[in-house]
């Protein structure tokens, strides 16, 4: 209670102006990757960001969050598959049809992704729970892999990635962020190596992960079709076609499939592309979806 | 780990009188200072020379043994995919500076998406280089004496190829300007300078002048990769190697690449043939 | 804040430590630090130029508060004015905490200039912005915002964020208490979402129509429709349209009436 009161009888002018802190941020020529963030004057702040921010629990908060997705990621003899959707809902509303749910992890200065055919080295990310919370986790990765290779000269492992990640977000456990990701990659010394790391500070190893709101009908396909010594191209197609059945049966997956092979000397993309005619064309020329008529 | 509120209740505490490092002699003169600058007289001799096509980057190794394994001795270095640096000194002094740059090049990557000029990272490792003797409220402890090490500092951006020195006599002038306001003609420009080629450490005089003889705008890069392999030559104390010697270049297209032993031999093979 | 986790209604099935069942019903909050002030905003780019708009008006639950609140900023200009400023921020949502980001940023990309000898990028500040709203990750600016500029080939850039810094570059976008009224009109006239080319094919062999940049007169004239139609069905829309265009000469700034009722 006492703690209560002082924080309101504080003078109402304190904070009328920038704190140190703040002051120091606007100064420096390169802002420090700060870990302290702001936190609201109140004793339970993970509390209050639920309030605010989670409509599950309070579905009148004001800061509408955004759900739903499907990613899933395997292994396979010819390297790692990664495939996504691309819808970001708020409730009912769809906030987004292009969202890029894979993040690429590697050196930051090289500057915006110019589409190329070439392999580009680094690992990739994947983004399920806060868009947010894994665009910066995974950007604040980026920087601390492209370190490790600068001072190590040689390229970070998959599994000391993730436990950098991991370690993170076990550090913010509570605290309220939300991401499910994995990782993938492939190193001399790992070969193809996959790994799954969430907001609670869950980090394991495996062959095959789905996650997000359509998991399970990924899962369906994938289980159902996995094998390790699948063909690079039945590979593609089963990514593609696990990442369609849980963008048909989830409604908070849609929009666009993207998808991505990890080889030895970097990651290819392999298109973002609009679901729909895929849907059709594997309906009508493969006979697959048939409790879907296309006619009324 | 998380910072709530400034803490504004809290009176300024005085700061408290400086100490040591930088505390004047009675003669005005700042010893830690100077013994800083004989510290980089000793060191081994670092050349950069900067072209229209990239800057090239050289070092003598000083291999004291025939036991020393050459490659173990790292006076060129990366900071960033464009920024290379060459250090003469201290070298234990240059990682501190040099960790602080990489550190400072990711930041600025990690918050605008894109690289951190070189003239910025220069800027940023000066910064740094000033920090001794300093002991603030609830800062970490910080040097104590001054960096006992000079600096090259070659890079590409958006402005083209640069070489900047961050070298003992700019220090000194900084300091001086830190130290002394009313000596502040003396030094307007600041603390390090952007050279078209630069030599550093203890062979620097000699190889200073032979540079001023032979640089020309129009140079390429490996006219300039000559240039420097040539005048480190004539200052060593050594016959110049593959093995005591180390290139680096950086240009637009590939970045910093330090030369492997290949492009080592070669390029010394060149040299030969040249004389 | 937008998040693409699992939906609650599966999230017993999933979960990570957002959607631990939680039972009890919601608390009251004594501390509530947001208001909604209403209002709408709306971006589109083109080949040359990007366009941000939005209304004026400023509501607190039914009232309206002001007629003249604008939401479209200039960063990162030389003074008051915002004379030679080469980027725009709109901010819709709480006006409190869109004022403070706004300053925050303008304070930031002047600082760069003097610190970098160069002005930043709207690629870099659109990267610096992200990491400002997530450096509040934890007691977030309540607002959307939309960042307009030029990029390095002089094309038009707009980027999209979420509250807590999640963003993406994008063609148009609309935000706000509109936003699901403006935003599907945007998807058919600027992406020509589900327009197809007649004549070109039998059922699925339609060819879509492909979106390729508007021209500006197009894109004024769209923006202004949008406005005047959401402000026939959205109570806390209305009163002006302020429509700023940035160019490589610089940036134009509008305003058109709306309807005050």
């Amino acid at each position: 209670m006492d703690k209560l009161v002082a924080q309101y009888s504080r003078p109402s002018h304190q904070n009328e102006f920038y704190s140190e802190q703040e002051q120091q941020d606007l100064s420096e020529s390169t802002p420090p990757l700060s870990l302290k963030f702001n936190l609201p004057p109140v004793d339970n702040s993970s509390a209050f960001l639920r309030a605010m921010t989670d409509d599950h629990s309070n579905p009148s908060c004001p800061i509408k969050l955004a759900h739903g997705t499907t990613t899933l990621s395997f292994r396979f003899q010819g390297g790692i598959i990664v495939c996504t959707d691309s819808r970001a809902t708020a409730g009912n509303w769809i906030a987004s049809q292009t969202v890029k749910k894979v993040i690429p992890v590697s050196r930051l200065s090289r500057g915006e992704d110019k589409p190329t055919n070439e392999p580009t080295p680094g690992l990739l990310g994947t983004m399920a729970g806060g868009a947010a919370d894994c665009q910066y986790w995974l950007r604040y990765l980026s920087q601390q892999c492209t370190l490790h290779e600068i001072r190590h000269k040689r390229r970070i492992t998959v599994a000391a990635a993730s436990k950098i990640l991991a370690n993170l977000t076990y550090a913010y456990k509570g605290y309220g962020l939300s991401m499910g990701t994995m990782l993938a990659g492939m190193t001399p010394q790992e070969g193809p190596a996959l790994y799954y790391i969430d907001s609670d500070g869950t980090r394991l190893p495996g062959n095959l992960f789905c996650v997000g709101s359509g998991q399970t009908f990924a899962y369906g396909v994938l289980d159902a079709e996995y094998r390790y010594d699948l063909t690079e191209r039945e590979a593609l197609d089963l990514g593609r076609r696990a990442i369609l059945a849980a963008m048909h049966r989830d409604a908070y997956s849609g929009g666009f499939i993207n998808l991505y092979h990890v080889k030895e000397e970097g990651w290819v993309h392999h298109g973002f592309d609009d679901m729909n005619p895929i849907f059709w064309k594997t309906k009508l020329d493969h006979g697959e979806f048939s409790n879907v008529t296309s006619e009324l | 780990m998380f910072i709530a509120r400034s803490e504004y209740g809290k009176p300024h505490p005085v700061p408290p009188m400086p100490l040591g490092p930088t505390t004047f002699s009675p003669e005005g003169r700042l010893f830690q200072v100077e013994y800083s600058l004989e510290a980089i007289k000793l060191g081994s001799t670092a050349i950069g020379v900067a072209t229209s096509e990239g800057v090239i980057l050289g070092v003598e190794k000083r291999v004291t043994s025939t036991l020393l394994e050459a490659s173990s001795v790292e006076k060129i270095v990366e900071i960033d995919q464009h920024i290379g640096c060459a250090m003469s000194g201290l070298q234990a002094d240059a990682r501190n500076l040099v960790e602080h740059a990489r550190v400072e090049c990711q930041n600025h990557a990690f918050h605008y998406a894109e690289p951190l000029r070189v003239e910025s990272t220069t800027q940023a490792i000066c910064d740094l280089a000033l920090r001794f003797g300093e002991s603030g409220d609830d800062e970490e402890s910080v040097m104590s004496r001054p960096f006992g090490v000079a600096l090259l500092i070659a890079g590409h951006d958006e402005d083209g190829p640069q070489l900047y020195v961050m070298a003992f006599e700019h220090f000194h002038a900084r300091l001086a300007n830190l130290c002394l306001p009313f000596r502040y003609h003396a030094e307007p420009s600041g603390t390090f300078y952007r050279y078209d080629a630069k030599a550093i450490g203890s062979g620097s005089e000699g190889a200073q002048a032979e540079l001023q003889n032979e640089y020309h705008r129009s140079l390429t890069l490996a006219e300039a990769e000559t240039l420097v392999l040539k005048t480190l030559k004539q200052v060593m104390e050594e016959k110049l190697d593959s093995k005591n010697v180390q290139l680096a270049s950086v240009t637009k297209e590939n970045g910093f690449r330090i030369y492997n032993d290949e492009q080592m031999s070669q390029a010394v093979a060149q040299l030969g043939g040249n004389q | 804040m937008t998040s693409l986790m699992d939906h609650p209604s599966r999230g017993e099935t999933i979960g990570y430590s957002f959607s631990q069942p939680t039972a009890a019903p919601v608390k009251e909050h004594s501390f509530y630090p947001y208001t909604d002030n209403g209002g709408s905003t709306l971006g589109i780019t083109g080949s040359d130029f990007a366009i941000l708009a939005g209304d004026t008006r400023s509501t607190s639950g039914y009232n309206i508060n002001s007629r003249m609140v604008p939401k479209v900023f200039k960063i990162g200009g030389d003074d008051e004015t915002g004379e030679g400023a080469h980027i725009l921020l709109s901010v819709v949502g709480f006006a409190a905490d869109g004022n403070a980001l706004k300053e925050r940023l303008d304070t930031v990309v002047k600082m760069y200039k003097y610190q970098h000898g160069k002005s930043m990028s709207v690629g870099a500040c659109a990267q610096r912005l992200s990491t400002i709203l997530y450096q509040k990750r934890f007691f977030p600016y309540y607002v959307h915002a939309i960042l307009a500029g030029l990029d390095e080939e002089g094309k038009g850039a707009l980027y999209s964020y979420d509250p807590v810094g999640s963003y993406e570059r994008e063609q148009c976008r609309a935000a706000g208490a509109a936003s699901s009224l403006i935003m599907p009109f945007l998807d058919n006239q600027v992406n020509f979402k589900n327009q197809y080319i007649p004549g070109s094919g039998e059922g699925h062999a339609l060819e879509p129509k492909k979106a390729e940049p508007l021209p500006q007169e197009t894109v004024k004239q769209l923006v202004r429709d949008a406005f005047t139609s959401a402000v026939e069905r959205h109570i806390e829309v209305g009163d002006h349209l302020q429509v700023m265009i940035i160019t490589k000469d610089g940036v134009e700034e509008v305003y058109h009436p709306l309807k005050k009722d």
